[in-house]
């Protein structure tokens, strides 16, 4: 459904984008994770035709979007980072408005409205001037205002940005249900969590290239990440260490041990032996394999706001 | 017909938005009422004054067509003096010229000199000459229609010969002195009835004079709060660039084209909405003239709309930061009006200030308006002032959608 090809594009000294190339197959959720700066926004700019790329290209259900520009636009729907809305109206009249602009009309633009009025949650409210929502709400609105044409594609840059967790797994909820109805989706955050619950598949981006691509399995079987166990007790290193053998150990010292294990048979093999030497545990706690470690491996840094 | 509805709903759209803007509705309507009372007032007593073209006219002949002339030139309203006052300047002097009425009579040719003056106002030269020979030919027709009359009934001394025409009403004079007394009497009662001719020059209607009052202060408001509407809502603009509004509009499948004329029409409509009003309070309220071209008012005040609309979206396209702009908004629609010659008459300001005001649009407005409800004039006399001001209007919407990208 979207295909994008060797994308390159500078803003004068910063390369914002160097040969990004991804393909999203109809009615995925395709994850796009990246630190500030990464080049994400950019990408959906390209990908919407607002910006011209360098060179590759951008095909969006077989239209090159440089050629195709309007066509393409008519099934496109984006999201954009910031809350772009106008404040003064209310949420009735801002998806009137920019229903409009897709020429829907009518009896079908109020159908639409109620339709994505109701998607988000915000039928009781239609009525208020946007003005006086609250930081969700006006997410959850700069949604709808990307969903009112129905669009084939949809092109969400970060529709979390700054608000609290509840109103996130709102957000996320929405888009779960709102996708199943055939949507093609490339979701860019810099939530990990978001991006592992969401998406079929993830590209990571950092410095405008794409580091990894794939399923969740996938790409931290490439990292060769593990699960993180912390074991802490009355217990000395000289009691455990013979019980280890073959375990990656990342931090070692009297009480406290945390290690790095592979699988599920090795983690139960080890906490075993622990268990039958007798060896006197206090708490023990297991960190799932996650996209953290990966990019984390991948860039060498944390992913932080 | 798709393109054409997207561009009315965003037409549509910002006109909604302006009219919701805070405290516009007062500056749109109230505050344009406020500035004409009070400039009007304040201008009446300065220039109140009637000044009428004046013509010197110096006769140096005793008869009695030059008398009918002179008598004709004084209720024109021209003012006709013998001879200028120290520190008075005349537009033309009308020099008529020794044994006028005898060598019209006696059919010889004539030479009337009527002297340009230095310095003297084009349009009020203009209007000058056009009265001088409307009052020719209401004195030179009905000598024609007696001489006919006498060669009608074979006045002697006077008759055709062959395909030429002997003698003339002097020579008949010759033979019949009652003849001449005949004739200033026929003239006088000619002169009296409605002519069958009558001269419109182009330049006609009512002389050039200061426009004063709130004759001065309605069009004045009008063109300033009409600016002030327009850059106000212009700057809208910024904000909707500055929230990434605009680029929403560019993630939808309306061209650059429709939203910006889209855009531009909006605004027009408020211009509109507050041209017909200040006009209908400048009628009625203040009762000023209007002039008689409806049709000069419409396509001058379009055009206007037009031009202040664009320049409002360029002034919006120009910023990024809306603080910025409605700082420099208002410093810029007080420089244009006070340049334009909304705030005091042209006429009463120096010669090099008079050249600047047509830089800005605002001055060419001023020009064109008061051409139509001050003096009087029409359609062709305003064609200048409209060109202009689209052609203002044109380079700013070029200019507006340069600077205007959906990236930014
Ligand atoms: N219009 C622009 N002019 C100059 N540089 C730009 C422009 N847009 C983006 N950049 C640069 O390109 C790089 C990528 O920016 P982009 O906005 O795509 O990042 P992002 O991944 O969306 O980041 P964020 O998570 O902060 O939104 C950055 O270094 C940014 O400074
Ligand atoms: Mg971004």
């Amino acid at each position: 459904m979207i295909e994008v090809r060797g994308l390159a594009k500078s803003f004068g000294d910063v390369q914002a984008l160097s040969g990004v190339d991804f393909a999203v197959g109809e009615g995925e959720i395709f994850g796009f994770l990246g630190p500030n700066g990464a080049g994400k926004t950019t990408t959906i700019s390209i990908i919407a035709g607002l910006l011209g790329a360098d060179s590759g290209t951008v095909r969006v259900n077989g239209m090159d979007i440089a050629k195709d520009g309007t066509r393409v636009r008519q099934i496109l729907g984006v999201v954009p980072q910031d809350i772009a809305l106008y404040e003064e109206l209310t949420a009735r009249e801002n998806l009137h408005f920019w229903g409009g602009l897709y020429g829907l009309a009518g009896k079908k633009l109020r159908g639409e409205t109620d339709r994505v009025l109701e998607i988000v949650g915000l039928s009781d409210r239609a009525d208020d001037p946007v003005r006086e929502y609250s930081g969700g709400m006006k997410r959850r609105l700069n949604l709808s205002a990307g969903l009112i044409h129905g669009p084939k594609v949809i092109l969400l840059d970060e529709p979390t940005l700054g608000i609290d967790p509840q109103a996130r797994l709102n957000i996320l909820d929405i888009i779960r249900n709102g996708v199943s109805g055939g949507m093609t989706a490339v979701y860019t955050t810099h939530y990990l969590e978001e991006a592992e619950k969401l998406c079929s598949r993830i590209a990571i981006i950092d410095h405008g290239k794409i580091l990894a691509q794939g399923t969740l399995a996938e790409l931290v079987m490439l990292a060769g990440e593990g699960s993180v166990v912390t074991v802490t007790g009355a217990f000395s290193s000289a009691q455990v260490s013979p019980l280890l053998k073959g375990i990656t150990v990342e931090h070692f010292g009297d009480g406290s041990l945390r290690m790095m294990i592979p699988g599920r048979s090795e983690l139960s093999g080890a906490l075993g032996r622990l268990f039958s030497a007798g060896i006197p545990i206090e708490d023990v706690s297991i960190r799932e394999p996650s996209l953290e470690g990966v990019f984390m491996k991948l860039t060498g840094r944390e992913l932080r706001d | 017909m798709a393109t054409l509805r997207v561009i009315f709903h965003i037409a549509a759209n910002d006109f909604r938005l302006t009219l919701k803007a805070r405290g516009i509705i007062a500056w749109i309507f109230a505050m344009p009422l406020v500035f004409m009372l009070v400039f009007g007032l304040a201008m009446k007593g300065s220039s109140g004054t009637d000044r009428k073209a004046r013509l010197t006219v110096d006769n140096r002949d005793a008869g009695f067509i030059s008398r009918s002339l002179i008598e004709e030139l004084r209720a024109e309203p021209l003012d006709v003096v013998d001879s200028l006052k120290a520190g008075e300047s005349a537009i033309r002097t009308l020099v008529i010229p020794e044994g006028f009425t005898e060598d019209v009579l006696a059919r010889r040719k004539v030479a009337l000199e009527l002297q340009k003056e230095s310095g003297a106002d084009v349009e009020a030269s203009a209007a000058v000459n056009a009265a001088v020979f409307r009052c020719l030919l209401r004195v030179v027709s009905p000598l024609i229609e007696m001489e006919a009359g006498m060669l009608e009934r074979g006045t002697k001394g006077f008759a055709f010969k062959g395909d030429s025409l002997a003698g003339s009403p002097f020579e008949a004079s010759l033979a019949d002195p009652r003849l001449l007394g005949q004739i200033e009497a026929g003239l006088d009662s000619l002169r009296a009835e409605p002519s069958l001719v009558t001269l419109r020059s182009t330049a006609a209607g009512a002389l050039r004079k200061v426009p004063s009052g709130f004759q001065s202060s309605v069009p004045g408001s009008l063109v300033m709060f009409v600016l002030m509407t327009m850059v106000f809502s212009g700057a809208a603009i910024t904000v909707e660039r500055s929230t990434g509004v605009l680029r929403r509009y560019a993630y939808s499948p309306a061209g650059k084209g429709s939203i910006i004329v889209g855009k531009l029409l909006g605004r027009m409509l408020i211009a509109f909405v507050q041209i017909v009003f200040l006009l209908l309070v400048g009628k009625y309220l203040f009762r000023i003239s209007l002039g008689s071209s409806t049709g000069a008012l419409v396509v001058l005040m379009f055009v206007f709309a037009f031009c202040t609309g664009a320049f409002g979206i360029l002034f919006g396209s120009l910023f990024r930061n809306p603080e910025q702009v409605s700082a420099i908004s208002i410093i810029a629609t007080l420089a244009m009006s006070a340049l334009g010659g909304c705030w005091w008459p042209i006429e009463l300001v120096p010669r090099a200030f008079k050249t600047i005001a047509f830089v800005f649009p605002t001055g060419w407005a001023m020009d064109g308006i008061h051409k139509i409800i001050s003096f009087g004039y029409g359609m062709g006399a305003i064609a200048p002032d409209a060109a202009v001001l689209a052609g203002f209007g044109a380079a700013f919407v070029l200019l507006a959608s340069w600077r205007l990208r959906p990236t930014d």
